[in-house]
């Protein structure tokens, strides 16, 4: 027998029925009078920052950033043609993309890379930015795992702030492995 | 070595225990605050713990479809049914593309069976990338906590691990300064490495995908960057659908350490592409703990480590006490169901206090588990001395006469040779006063005031 055969026997073996019981009904989930300040708010207390800007000034907001974390090599989401080696892109200082959804009660906001040159750089880069439109946060996890499609995206994650670790005396450190800083641009 | 005898190793260093129990102490506190930011959280945990339970209840169709759809987006399933078969597919799965060196991301399962010594005594480079696993894996110990593997550990011993290894500045204690030379020394790592494994927090049924949370980002990092992904999984970790997930993704962080959701929660499904993704499930004695009534229910666990930050007894004995994989009350469960024998101590480390069984996110009934455990133990013949001790109890307490005899004479002999009363309560003594003994027993208390009032 092959261990595949081995274990789901064992596995059809040991298995009881369950007793019947009564599925908890589902509970109303929790839900915010502004999800927009809920997102900030829950962003702030995780060591990133939202920042709301109008359509029209998104690249003004992104121009300020820039300046802000003093960075000269930056990417933006959009195809950039080639594909540059890892040690390249762990050079980025600031990476900037487009965020899906965004969750109001934990911050997170899902992010499927369209390349993979992408999905590294989003851990590799000193900074990143991720721009949302304010419409699309929902309020609960529940909400968000019914908007997206996370089977067909292949590879997507929900990022909540920057990487953080207390492995050392339980003393706080922003930038772990990924970027040190998480800002968010909530377009109107 | 029993659990108390090796919990005094650890109290030996007053400061550090103290500081132990109030860093976890914290954690559970933040983890109440989590908690009472969701007005519906015991409903969630009703709903997660019923779901666990309808899972177990088909886990042999939940992994069949879990295999089929993962299948079909072009990941790889292997089985392993124990330890020794999960290390030889990795090897394998290694060897056939000439991988040598490797990073892996924290996961109990590969603990458990042993993968670290096992890749590196065939020759191959193995990296824990977690900061925690990563100085454990330094200073050749296991983890401590399931979430905070080197939560045991002072700064300052970090500072000289690091000084020893990646030639940091001697006396540097500083964490953000430590991370920084990890992050560093795991980035070289990261670029160089050929294959990545991880762990796996949830694989979805329904989907045939995988799903992995992490503050550090280092599961991401480990397999954005090489062209293997290994994963490896228990058969316990699948959940039907993606709108299960959401229970559980919203119960695990805030569980684990307060936050509402670790910093990435990332979604596999399928390899990369121009990459290869495998999926290893291992069962290694799960389907036995399946089969016991009594205990099936820890299968449910979704490794928050909760249990072990609000138990008096782990915070003041610290992990290594357990001596077993997993410590604290989950681990004193499966530890013993697996082997009574070697941690037959572990049930009896408990003090029923039930705070476990109240902060479980998918309510394991964890202290009725351990109480019942004792049971069980005993009877099967680990423990000879209880078993004499207890029936020395029983023959006491049913025969009055003979109950207040030996009563008396222990008063007399605790009054007179109070040396002797405090070495038979020697464990309870050591920090710890023992209360002096009254003159009379309680009955006599009862049957003399009973006459003051018949007298007036
Ligand atoms: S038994 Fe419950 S509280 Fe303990 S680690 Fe598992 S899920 Fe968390």
């Amino acid at each position: 027998m092959s261990d595949r055969d081995i274990v789901l026997s064992r596995i059809r073996a040991a298995t009881r029925p369950v007793s019947s019981r009564d599925t908890p009904s589902a509970a109303s989930w929790l839900t915010f009078d502004d999800p927009a300040a809920r997102f900030a708010e829950v962003l702030e207390s995780v060591g990133g920052r939202a920042v709301a800007v109008a359509p029209a000034a998104l690249t003004t907001g992104v121009e300020q950033l820039v300046r802000d974390v003093g960075a000269d090599r930056v990417w933006f989401d959009v195809a950039q043609g080639g594909i540059e080696p890892p040690a390249v892109v762990a050079e980025l200082q600031l990476y900037v993309a487009r965020g899906g959804i965004a969750v109001a009660e934990n911050a997170a906001v899902w992010v499927v890379p369209q390349t993979i040159r992408h999905r590294e750089a989003l851990l590799l880069a000193e900074h990143v930015a991720l721009a949302v439109e304010r419409r699309t946060i929902v309020h609960n996890m529940h909400e968000a795992y019914a908007s997206i499609d996370a089977a067909t995206a292949g590879f997507g994650f929900f990022i909540s702030g920057p990487s953080k670790t207390a492995d050392i005396e339980q003393a706080l450190v922003i930038g772990a492995h990924g970027p040190r800083s998480l800002t968010v641009f909530v377009v109107t | 070595m029993s659990h108390g005898e090796r919990a005094d190793r650890f109290t030996a260093d007053r400061a550090r225990a103290a500081w132990h129990d109030a860093a976890l102490w914290h954690v559970r506190e933040r983890r109440d605050a989590a908690a009472r930011s969701v007005p519906e959280w015991e409903a969630l945990r009703d709903l997660a713990a019923d779901i666990k339970a309808r899972t177990l209840a088909n886990l042999a169709g939940h992994l069949e479809a879990f295999e089929r759809n993962a299948t079909s987006r072009g990941a790889v399933v292997h089985w392993a049914a124990d330890a020794s078969a999960h290390n030889r597919i990795v090897l394998e799965l290694l060897r056939a593309r000439g991988a040598t060196r490797v990073v892996k991301s924290k996961s109990m399962l590969t603990e458990e069976c042993g993968l670290n010594p096992f890749l590196e005594r065939h020759g191959l480079e193995i990296v824990d990338t977690d900061l925690g696993e990563r100085i454990v894996q330094l200073r050749d110990e296991p983890p401590s906590h399931i979430v905070l593997p080197a939560i045991h550990l002072r700064k300052e011993e970090v500072g000289e691990l690091f000084h020893a290894h990646l030639g940091t500045e001697a006396g540097l204690a500083d964490p953000t300064l430590l991370t920084a030379a990890a992050r560093v020394h795991l980035r070289e790592k990261f670029l160089h490495a050929e294959a990545g494994i991880t762990g796996v927090n949830f694989a979805i049924a329904e989907t045939g995908g995988l799903v992995i949370c992490t503050n550090e980002g280092n599961a991401d990092l480990g397999t954005a960057l090489p062209p293997l992904h290994i994963a490896c999984m228990g058969i316990e970790k699948v959940v039907p659908s993606l709108a299960d997930l959401a229970v559980f993704v919203r119960l695990l962080a805030r569980s684990a350490t307060g936050q509402p959701i670790t910093a990435y929660t990332s979604h596999f499904h399928g390899p990369r592409p121009g990459g290869e993704l495998h999926i290893v499930i291992v069962d290694n004695g799960r389907s036995d703990l399946l089969g016991r009534a009594e205990h099936a229910r820890a299968l449910a666990c979704i490794r928050c480590g909760a249990c072990l930050n609000t138990c008096p007894v782990y915070r003041r004995s610290g992990g290594h006490s357990y001596e077993a994989v997993i410590p604290g009350p989950i681990g004193s469960i499966l530890a013993p169901v697996r082997d009574p024998e070697r941690h037959r101590s572990l049930p009896y480390a408990c003090t029923m206090c039930g705070s476990c069984t109240n902060v479980c996110p998918v309510k394991i009934d964890l202290h009725d588990q351990l109480l019942r455990l004792r049971t069980e133990i005993v009877t099967a013949g680990h423990l000879p001395g209880r078993r004499r001790a207890s029936r020395l109890a029983s023959l006491l307490l049913r025969s009055p006469a003979l109950y207040a005899a030996t009563g008396r004479v222990a008063r007399r002999l605790g009054r007179l040779l109070p040396g002797l009363a405090k070495r038979i309560a020697a464990p309870w003594t050591s920090s710890r006063g023992l209360p002096d003994l009254p003159k009379k027993t309680f009955r006599e208390q009862i049957s003399s005031s009973e006459k003051d009032l018949s007298h007036r």
